[in-house]
């Protein structure tokens, strides 16, 4: 099957499930339809384009990964351990891309505040959907693929000044998913002053299936956004991730991403830094093994004058393993006074794995600081050393060095369980790591 | 307890340590001196089990076994300590959660029980007060920050909590001033017991004016050239290696 066959298969699918989409809305069924004819003409991304150049998304080009038909029923003993306890926020559960109202749990929200089901919002027309859905100016054809397709999400909207003590938790799980793909859409608003954490994890089975999620975030003057991330689907799924970060005048993006599953995966956040003293805080840890290539990008748009970026990236790569760290800083001619630091670090564990690293400045403005970092390295030997002679075996040693070389990144994460609910998870790739 | 034998060491081909025979018995301080460049840290490396060291002839017995054989984490398990001469510095690894997985891998080791966090933190509390480590400083990363002296003195208290049979020293009392030297003597004085010994490699004889050695050994080209008592150190003071060897 050629290339373009396979585009056909996906706008097929689409005109199959078109009448079924939630929203009835011209704006709706124009948005979805431009969505679907930018598709058909871009085509899926390869590495011809230098944004694409590390991920190879050669399982959708084989045959088109559609949409599941109807909810996929599961057992709440399936998400339960993709929970972190003790939150009390909202929780809410998506079963190959469909929300499940059971599995999922609601809290009151505070006045002004909502979180609600994007395709119930789209079905009622929602007018803060649409003008969010509408203010999208992306030429991705993964991203154009989305809005055709997309039926559950959220839009969690906070009041202003108000914070959101308990995060949300956004569990994505895949179950049977075999050749199907989940486009759920995100959608946060914060307006001035208000404050929330977004937690999401993603897991799955062993079938080859397509994650493809996008989430939109705009955080008003002063407000903050934190959005940590795990990233854990099944050995065989493909896992794209587009986050689109809108800041006003003070406003605080705070995000971390660590990424241990999928066989193919790619992280891209964008972010519009679009009024002074806006600040955005990036941060990944990606532990890949055999027969993985996970990815991160990043796009920093530093707009105006007196704004802050930091970007802190950790790969670690067992045998064989792929990573690629692509990440850019635009400062513009009008954004003086800008500050932006990028690091990428990436830690070999084998001779025949391959970390790739590009960091990229573009600067237009004299008056900036703006400074990045890229080492690749192995163990050091004699730290190695030093701890087997004090007794510890040499998988103990190499772990615990591991352990290190990430603890610095996690500690991000203020909250001591999610942290820790983070570190486990590092850790446990680790250990499966030392097994293998 | 170890029992060196025309021991050959070669690093990158070329041979360091050129037929040593060593014997020390438990209860026993053994002093080695030496020049730069005579072998002392290529003896305690070896001994410890660094990679790319070599052993060309010779055999080294300790405790009965053959600890050429051993891993270096087995040797550790066997009681066997390597105080560096430059200690490492591991970022992101607090000394607290460095010793105590130590501590418990050689447990685990021996075929011990774990040690509860408490009974730990109060053996690592009262081993660094001794050695005057606050702390504060047990909580930072491993030996990062540190200055030369509080390195050392954190080589006596990772000694301490994991109480060897056998020390092997090396060069503990460089970059240290007179008031770190009396604490680290201190901390090596303690260690003194009829089971246990201690092997001390060192270029100056001050240390030796604190912890007083059974047997002084000179150490010149990878061979001992001469063995005697405690004033062997006193007269390789006053006249220099040269003369002695």
């Amino acid at each position: 099957m050629t290339a373009s066959d396979t585009i056909a298969d996906y706008v097929a699918a689409w005109e199959a499930a078109r009448d079924h989409l939630p929203g009835d809305a011209d704006w709706t069924r124009d948005l979805r339809g431009a969505a679907i004819d930018r598709f058909r003409t871009l085509g899926l991304p390869g590495p011809r384009m230098e944004a694409w150049k590390y991920t190879k998304l050669s399982p959708l080009n084989q045959a088109a990964f559609v949409p599941a038909e109807g909810p996929e029923i599961i057992s709440g003993r399936a998400v339960g351990d993709l929970v972190i306890e003790g939150l009390d926020g909202p929780e809410l559960v998506f079963v190959n891309g469909r929300w499940d109202g059971d599995l999922s749990r609601t809290v009151d929200l505070p006045d002004g505040c909502r979180l609600v089901d994007l395709a119930e919002a789209l079905a009622a027309d929602d007018a803060e959907v649409r003008a969010l859905l509408s203010a999208v100016h992306d030429d991705d054809a993964l991203t154009q693929l989305n809005t055709a397709m997309m039926r559950d999400g959220f839009l969690l909207h906070v009041a202003g000044g108000v914070t959101l003590d308990a995060p949300l938790q956004v569990i994505h799980v895949a179950h049977e998913a075999a050749r199907q793909a989940a486009h759920t859409r995100l959608l946060v608003v914060l307006e001035a002053g208000a404050a929330a954490t977004v937690i999401e994890t993603f897991a799955g089975d062993d079938d080859a299936y397509w994650t493809n999620t996008v989430l939109q975030a705009r955080i008003g003057e002063n407000a903050a956004l934190t959005h940590w991330k795990r990233q854990r689907e099944g050995g065989n799924a493909v896992h794209v991730a587009r986050g689109f970060v809108h800041l006003e005048a003070g406003a605080r993006y705070r995000s971390l991403t660590l990424s241990t599953g999928a066989e193919i995966a790619r992280n891209e956040t964008r972010v519009a830094m679009a009024g002074p003293a806006a600040d955005a805080r990036l941060a990944g840890v990606q532990l890949a093994r055999s027969g993985q290539s996970l990815d991160t990008l990043t796009f920093v748009d530093h707009a105006v004058a007196d704004t802050t970026s930091g970007q802190t990236f950790k790969a670690v790569l067992a045998r064989q393993a792929k990573t690629a760290f692509q990440g850019k800083v635009l400062v513009q001619p009008d954004a003086q006074h800008t500050d932006a630091r990028q690091s990428s670090n990436n830690l070999l564990l084998d001779r025949s794995a391959e970390a790739n690293t590009k960091p990229e400045l573009e600067i237009y403005a004299d008056d900036v600081q703006c400074a990045h970092g890229a080492t690749v390295g192995e163990l050091n030997a004699d730290a190695l050393f030093y701890l087997t002679s004090r007794g510890l075996d040499p998988e103990a040693a190499r772990a615990l060095l591991v352990e290190a070389f990430v603890a610095g990144v996690l500690e991000a994460i203020e909250d001591e369980t999610v942290r820790h609910a983070f570190a486990a998870d590092a850790a446990g790739w680790m250990n499966a790591e030392e097994t293998s | 307890m170890l029992t060196i034998d025309n021991l050959h060491v070669a690093v990158d081909g070329t041979e360091i340590i050129k037929g040593l025979s060593l014997s020390l018995q438990a209860g026993e301080v053994h002093a080695i001196m030496g020049p730069n460049g005579s072998g002392k840290s290529t003896l305690a490396a070896t001994l410890a089990g660094r990679d790319d060291y070599e052993v060309t002839e010779g055999s080294v017995t300790y405790d009965g076994r053959d600890l050429m054989e051993m891993e270096p984490h087995e040797r550790a398990g066997e009681g066997v300590f390597l105080g560096f001469q430059y200690p490492v510095e591991i970022p992101g690894v607090s000394n607290l959660n460095f010793l105590r997985t130590a501590l418990n891998a050689q447990r685990k080791y021996r075929g011990e029980e774990e040690m509860s966090a408490a009974a730990f933190m109060k053996l690592v509390r009262d081993k660094a007060a001794g050695l005057e480590l606050s702390t504060d400083m047990l909580k930072r990363s491993v030996n990062v920050g540190f200055s030369g002296g509080e390195k050392k003195r954190n080589e006596m208290v990772q000694m301490a909590v994991l109480d060897p049979k056998l020390a092997i020293l090396d060069e503990t009392d460089s970059g240290l001033d007179i008031d770190a030297l009396k604490v680290v003597a201190e901390g090596i004085n303690a260690l003194r017991a009829p089971d246990k010994a201690i092997l001390l490699i060192t270029h100056y004889q001050r240390l030796l004016d604190y912890v007083v050695p059974d047997h002084v050994h000179v150490l010149s080209a990878g061979r001992i050239v001469r063995s005697g008592g405690k004033e062997l150190a006193a007269e390789l003071e006053a006249h220099g290696y040269a003369a002695v060897a």
